[in-house]
């Protein structure tokens, strides 16, 4: 069977002549031994072919590529999902534990704001992040002007005293949010979370596929990043001093 | 259903898990030992004793792999990771190895041609040493990460802490003569440097830590609502604190024995002593 072409095509290349050449007069000069892998290694690498050097090209530049990624990765300023066109934190109106209106831009003017919509029942990513969070909240080095606010996506059974009471498991100071269904659905479309949507009972329960994402504002109105499930409390610990003082730094 | 306890990412529930993997190990370890005991003509001394410590050992062992603590330890809690390490090297081991009679630890070791490996390993300063590397290196964030998230590693991870925990109490309470330590003030330095002092350094950075160290841990659905630094700070404690009873008890047993020795050697001192012989006489 005939190999193909290229196969059998050595040294064409302009370089890889020269390079041939190069190492045949350095030999019989003596200056390379013949039996020198260096030698040998230095003269493979510069006569290869034409597709060779393709492909050692186009090698080179998917690496630089990949390098400047990660160096586009590095100068990121926060360790949650950075977004490109920051969005201004929406102005709505929904209903605290207590029963009163709350306006979720005008009442946390200067604060840090964590939105996240779950419910209750949630078994796994809800009582996780509000766990991570009050962790981190409670560290010194914290900043004081954050405020977590959960927005309830199964209103019918997250009545205010439930909201409430399971807030309270984490921490007292954490707002919790309710309002019609018609409402919640405005909101979650609003911060561009996914709408939740009843799934399929478990033992007798049924939960809600919901958004896992924690949208963070900064003091200045402005979602710079988003927090998925799993996030890390070392990440949270790192965001979260800059977020409170993001205004600060664009002033 | 899974073989060996290893991370889930379902909330925790008191609904019990079967793990067969589990009670085949625990098997192995029981019936064998049971079968050459039935099979051994004439009853040693101390018989019955031996073998209430080795189903003792092999209870802690089955207690420490299996649901609950087992699947606790593996997915959601740093403590009970803790306790499950405490008790397979601190518990169990010691237990097996006491449970074990003299013959039958020639008898296998021969069958699997490791007597002279145990010979080595069983040497103060290199079993110190590999149980203490194995102990940094299996609580590093990276190991118990990885490890705890399939069966495999998990079943890994388990089967080490074992096989160290043998290892480490070899110099002590081996059955053979030959892995003992003869000096009792070398054991009890022993028993102080190897399982007391360096086990202090990774507690202190989980009990001091500001964050989680372990991922599997930090990010596990909440058990009663203990929170990931709490929890970590309780394994620190454990790990710093729990085996002080164990290892100091030991330490007074080996300083009573060494005084019980003394006396001994006192006696038969003075016993060879002639002049003290011609006075008795008088």
């Amino acid at each position: 069977m005939r190999r193909p072409v290229y196969f059998t095509r050595s040294h064409t290349g302009g370089v890889a002549q020269l390079v041939e050449r190069f190492g045949r007069i350095e030999e019989a000069r003596g200056s390379i031994p013949l039996t020198s892998t260096h030698g040998s290694c230095f003269r493979h690498l510069f006569s290869m072919t034409n597709q060779k050097w393709q492909i050692f090209a186009s090698l080179m530049v998917l690496s630089l590529l990949l390098v400047s990624c990660e160096n586009q990765k590095s100068n990121q300023k926060f360790e949650g999902l950075e977004i490109d066109l920051p969005s201004a934190m929406p102005e709505l109106e929904l209903t605290d534990t207590n029963g009163r209106a709350f306006n979720l831009r005008a009442d946390t003017t200067g604060m840090v704001r964590l939105v996240y919509f779950g419910f209750t029942e949630c078994p796994d990513i809800c009582p996780i992040h509000l766990a991570q969070l009050r962790d981190v909240l409670e560290l010194p080095q914290s900043p004081k002007n954050v405020v977590v606010l959960f927005i309830t996506v199964d209103p019918e059974r997250d009545t205010p005293q439930v909201l409430r009471s399971y807030l309270d498991r984490f921490d007292s100071e954490f707002v919790g949010l309710s309002g019609s269904k018609v409402d919640l659905e405005a909101a979650q479309l609003a911060f561009g979370a996914l709408v939740a949507a009843p799934e399929y009972p478990i033992e007798g329960k049924y939960t809600y596929g919901h958004d896992g994402r924690v949208f963070a504002f900064a003091p200045d109105d402005m979602g710079y990043t988003q927090y998925p499930h799993p996030t890390r409390q070392t990440s949270w610990a790192h965001d979260l001093p800059l977020l409170a003082q993001y205004r600060k730094t664009k002033l | 259903m899974r073989f060996w306890c290893s991370t889930l990412e379902d909330p925790w529930s008191w609904s019990f898990r079967a793990y067969p993997g589990v009670w085949l190990a625990t098997l192995l370890l029981v019936v064998p030992y049971l079968i050459s005991q039935f099979r051994k003509q004439g009853q040693e001394p101390g018989h019955k004793k031996k073998l209430t410590q080795f189903l003792l050992g092999s209870l802690a062992f089955w207690v420490a792999s299996d649901w609950p603590l087992g699947l606790l330890g593996a997915s959601y809690l740093a403590f009970a990771h803790m306790i499950q390490f405490m008790l397979y090297t601190l518990v169990a081991a010691p237990l097996l190895l006491l449970g074990t009679p003299e013959w039958m630890a020639t008898r296998a070791l021969q069958k699997i041609r490791l007597h002279r490996l145990s010979c080595t390993l069983s040497k103060p300063v290199t079993a110190g040493l590999i149980f203490n590397l194995m102990l940094v290196l299996t609580h590093s964030p990276w190991a118990v990460d990885t490890l705890r998230s399939n069966q495999f590693g998990s079943f890994a991870m388990d089967f080490l802490w074992l096989l160290c925990g043998l290892l480490v109490w070899l110099p002590i309470i081996s059955p053979l003569p030959e892995h003992r330590m003869r000096s009792y003030p070398g054991k009890i330095v022993y028993l102080f440097l190897a399982m007391g002092v360096v086990p202090a350094i990774p507690a202190g950075f989980m009990t001091f830590a500001s964050f989680p160290l372990y991922a599997i841990y930090e990010l596990a659905p909440r058990v009663h609502n203990i929170g990931a630094t709490t929890d970590q700070q309780l394994a620190g404690l454990i790990m710093k604190l729990g085996g002080i009873p164990i290892i100091w008890g030991s330490i007074v047993v080996i300083m009573m024995r060494w005084s019980e020795q003394s006396g001994k050697d006192e006696i038969n001192a003075d016993s060879c002593d002639p002049q003290l012989r011609v006075e008795s006489d008088q």
